[in-house]
């Protein structure tokens, strides 16, 4: 077998540490099949030709960018012109150009699967400094990837069909755009949201940074436009049970759960909201700041505008007694007997935009969050300045309904904190929602005294820091550099004890309202949804992109895309580009009729198998059965629902079932040369 | 001598572990060798046997964290696997700490750096492994002819595999006679 091995410089990446030339020269030498004739050190440099039956390596080259078009002309031009039949690539990561460097090889006519890569880069140059324990490893490396491809197998891939609809898991702002995109490209998309009505966050805002326009006004049009879309299917107060399959067809269990209200019925009039006599109820929308009934809507512009009943609170449900709501309503839209219905539907892709909560403030008791009513979150000051909020959006305290004097604002809670309490990331909006609620205070009341603890101030974007700015110069808002270490409640006031590192001295004065920048976290969910979608998470919970820099909204998970606060702190603007990006993304799977199949799936040798069904059970995927095979209890493999993942290979006591593109053998013979 | 690493690292998690490791410029023992497989549910105990009889002195098998694994189960039977292997060391009279199980996530750059240096200070104090590198040679040999016999696609392969036979079975007469004159 006919051999070609490459060297990449990658600039100086490799060659820094990496005796390219040497190693170029020494994959020649043989070990394993003999022939050791190292021809002097002229790369690229063509040994005299092997005899056909033995292996060995009859061109090997190093060059300065094997990525860029001259490199990948290099592998082409030689494969033809010395007749290689297996390639090794010694780069970069598989993950960064296994895909560039094989399809190069196709285009010379050689199967894909017979080019290996050599991991020199990440797995070697940039993690020894010693040039010559470098250049060793990587030479092992070389001939563990000269091994492999020595045993590789051509594989062809195989085809299956893509389901044309989009699954969007989320309702904010991230999962509204993404829908709306993929909808006028012309698809079809179901959208769940967990909680009665879409909006996510953004609808709870008031105005929005660094232009101050009123978020619902903006918002809003979104949400109604994406529940007329004829493209768009609803599915609020649901919640995603399951998903299985795969990229082009997964299929999901949606649990639409019993509103308690006929949704075609109802005409939103909201009588029955009046009929409920049980009206102490915390209102989640306003923070708990306001009440609301059993039977509810969670806000005025909610999309479904439809109310729920709340089985935890309904009289009804509780003691069987009430039914008042049943009475009040005239479409007869009120149905006690409802139950949680679950639909199964199959989609081509799959897009996660499950958002984010504060943190709670357990942890924190020196802000006295649990203790003060003045103690408040920014979330729910965005409730508290807001025209449709608990008190019409004037600036009261909640003890006493008094416009504050002075208003302390405490940046970085549990952003930028190591200790087990906080996060250790930074939440990346708080410095900005912050010097905008500054600035709506002193729009308001300009005689307000307003102060601002920070650790740092973060401005980065666009109209950021002028934004910012403008806080300060124009509103005379005080920024404090410190921490804060103690609100004391005292007298109907609260005492803020502090560091002003500025100053260098301790701060300690009185204030009325205390206003509480909470870092965000993943939603609740987000981790049941990773599971479920097989996508990775991070080590804080956000869902993890498959690239941080050129995948930015694709889950390593084929078919999985990733958009707004589920994948990591990020404002509006960013969370919409982000969600376009995916649709984007996801459009560019449901266009395809077929996609090409991964033809590293697992194979039974029937002459082998003893029928024991081991693998059976190991198959995360039921994808093997002794269906359809040739002989009763021998099994075999369905190619279309193996993923690859080996374990049945490992499992198979008798040496039936392996898996192509990393068999028994070529593992065996990686070993082999690593161990030599 | 060093002592010699082989590291299995799952596609998803651990070898991208690896590969932020070198984005981030994390340095750890050159040593440490690795090979990628789908998952590490992949790794069949022969592998990780057949690696200490060429004279591996650690084995190291690293996966996705329980739970996250990217073929939802897989790294769970790698786990009851390994646990099995440990004790299959141990009654063959080879240290335990020679073997080792790890979950690395993706994002986990600086753990899988810190897990392979710790990983190879322990091998280093164990020392080489002398106990079975070389020792089996006969056995696994006559394994691997075995599957080739099934094998009769490709022609030159087989060839070549039998020449490297016939030059390993040399080699471990070789290694017999030094153990026997040891003795
Ligand atoms: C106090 C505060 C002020 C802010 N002010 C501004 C501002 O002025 N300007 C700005 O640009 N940004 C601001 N932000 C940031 C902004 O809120 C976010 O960027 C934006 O809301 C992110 O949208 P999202 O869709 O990703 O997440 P979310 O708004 O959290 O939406 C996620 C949705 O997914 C749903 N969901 C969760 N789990 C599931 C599940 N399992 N199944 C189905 N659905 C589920 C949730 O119910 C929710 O509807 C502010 C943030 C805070 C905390
Ligand atoms: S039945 Fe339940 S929801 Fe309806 S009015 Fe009574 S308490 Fe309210
Ligand atoms: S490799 Fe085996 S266990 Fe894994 S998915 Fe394929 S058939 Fe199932």
């Amino acid at each position: 077998m006919r051999i070609g091995v490459f060297v990449c410089h990658c600039g100086n990446n490799i060659k820094a540490t990496v005796d390219v030339a040497l190693l170029a020269e020494r994959v020649r030498e043989g070990f394993l099949w003999g022939a050791s004739s190292v021809s002097p050190s002229v790369s690229p440099s063509v040994s005299p030709s092997a005899s056909p039956s033995v292996t060995s390596v009859v061109f090997s080259a190093d060059y300065m960018y094997l990525c860029a078009e001259g490199g990948q002309k290099m592998i082409t031009d030689a494969i033809t012109e010395h007749g290689l039949e297996g390639v090794v690539v010694c780069a970069c990561s598989p993950r960064m150009h296994e895909a560039t460097f094989r399809k190069a090889a196709q285009r010379a006519g050689l199967n894909p699967y017979k080019l290996e890569i050599a991991n020199i880069r990440e797995q070697c140059s940039w993690v020894h400094a010693d040039k010559k324990a470098a250049t060793d490893k990587a030479l092992s490396l070389a001939k563990a990837a000269i091994a492999k491809v020595k045993l590789a197998k051509p594989l062809f891939p195989g085809e299956n069909t893509v389901e044309k609809r989009a699954l969007v898991i989320g309702g904010g702002i991230a999962g509204i755009q993404a829908a709306l995109d993929i909808a006028e490209a012309g698809f079809a998309v179901d959208l769940v949201e967990k909680t009665p009505s879409i909006g996510g966050k953004m609808a709870q805002l008031d105005k929005t940074f660094p232009t101050l326009d009123c978020s619902a006004c903006i918002l809003t049009p979104k949400m109604v436009e994406a529940a007329s879309h004829e493209n768009i299917t609803l599915h609020t107060y649901s919640e995603v049970e399951k998903v299985e399959g795969f990229v082009g067809s997964f299929t999901a269990v949606i649990r639409k759960k019993a509103r308690g209200v006929n949704i075609k019925k109802c005409t939103g009039c909201g009588d029955c909201l009046a009929a409920c006599p049980m009206k102490k109820i915390p209102n989640e929308f306003e923070s708990g700041m306001a009440n609301r009934t059993a039977i509810y809507i969670p806000f005025a512009q909610a999309v479904p505008n439809v109310p729920v009943i709340d089985r935890n609170h309904c009289a009804y449900f509780k003691n069987g007694k009430c039914k008042r709501c049943e009475g009040a309503c005239q479409p007869k839209a009120i149905d006690f007997s409802q139950e949680d219905e679950l639909i199964a539907e199959r989609y081509g892709v799959i897009v996660a935009a499950t958002g984010y909560e504060p943190i709670a403030l357990d942890a924190f008791g020196e802000y006295g969050y649990h203790d003060n009513k003045d103690v408040i979150t920014s979330l729910e000051f965005e409730r508290l300045t807001n025209a449709s909020g608990p008190t019409g959006g004037k600036l009261l305290r909640p003890s006493d309904g008094r416009v504050p004097k002075r208003v302390t604002f405490i940046q970085c809670v549990g952003s930028r904190d190591a200790t087990a309490r906080g996060k250790p990331y930074c939440s990346k909006v708080c410095c900005m929602y912050t010097a905008k609620h500054a600035i709506l205070i002193k729009e308001k009341h300009p005689e307000t005294d307003v102060e601002v603890f920070y650790i740092d101030v973060r401005t980065p974007g666009k109209s950021f820091e002028e934004f910012y700015r403008r806080a300060v110069e124009a509103y005379g808002v005080r920024y404090i550099k410190g921490q804060v270490g103690k609100v004391i409640g005292e007298n109907g006031s609260l005492r803020i004890q502090a560091m002003d590192m500025l100053e260098n001295g301790r701060y300690d004065s009185v204030t009325d309202l205390v206003v509480l920048a909470a870092a965000v976290e993943p939603s609740a969910d987000t981790k049941k949804i990773a599971r479920m979608l097989a996508a990775p998470a991070d080590v804080n919970g956000f869902l993890s992109e498959a690239h941080p820099k050129l995948r930015p909204v694709e889950s390593a998970t084929a078919g999985v895309f990733l958009c707004g606060m589920a994948n990591g702190p990020k404002d509006i603007p960013e969370t919409v580009a982000q969600a376009s990006a995916a649709a984007c993304k996801a459009i560019g799977i449901l266009m395809k009729d077929k996609l090409v199949t991964n033809p590293c799936t697992a194979k039974a040798d029937e002459d082998l198998c003893n029928g024991c069904g081991l693998c059976v059970g190991v198959c995360p995927y039921g994808a093997i059965s002794s269906e359809g095979g040739a002989f009763p209890r021998v099994v075999c493999v369905n190619s279309a629902l193996c993923q690859g993942c080996g374990g049945c290979a490992a499992a198979c006591p008798s040496g039936a079932m392996d898996l192509q593109g990393f068999s028994h053998r070529q593992i065996t013979a990686e070993v082999d040369a690593l161990c030599l | 001598m060093p002592v010699n690493i082989v590291a299995f690292c799952c596609n998803w998690c651990s070898y991208a572990g690896a590969d932020l490791a070198g984005t981030s410029r994390l340095a750890y023992p050159s040593q440490v060798k690795i090979i990628r497989v789908p998952c590490s549910c992949r790794v069949d105990e022969a592998f990780v046997l057949r690696a200490f009889i060429r004279g591996a002195d650690g084995v190291i098998v690293c996966g996705c964290h329980l739970g996250d694994c990217h073929y939802m189960t897989g790294n769970h039977h790698t786990k009851q696997r390994m646990e099995a292997l440990f004790g299959l060391l141990e009654f063959m009279g080879m240290e335990r700490e020679r073997l080792r199980l790890e979950w690395i996530s993706a994002s986990e750059g600086a753990k899988f750096a810190d897990t392979m240096a710790g990983f190879t200070a322990q091998v280093e104090k164990l020392g080489k492994n002398e106990r079975y590198a070389g020792k089996c040679f006969e056995a696994a040999d006559a394994e691997t002819t075995n599957t080739e016999a099934t094998d009769t696609e490709t022609a030159d392969v087989e060839a070549m595999d039998v020449e490297a036979t016939d030059a390993e079975t040399a080699d471990t007469e070789t290694t017999n006679t030094k153990a026997a004159e040891d003795i």
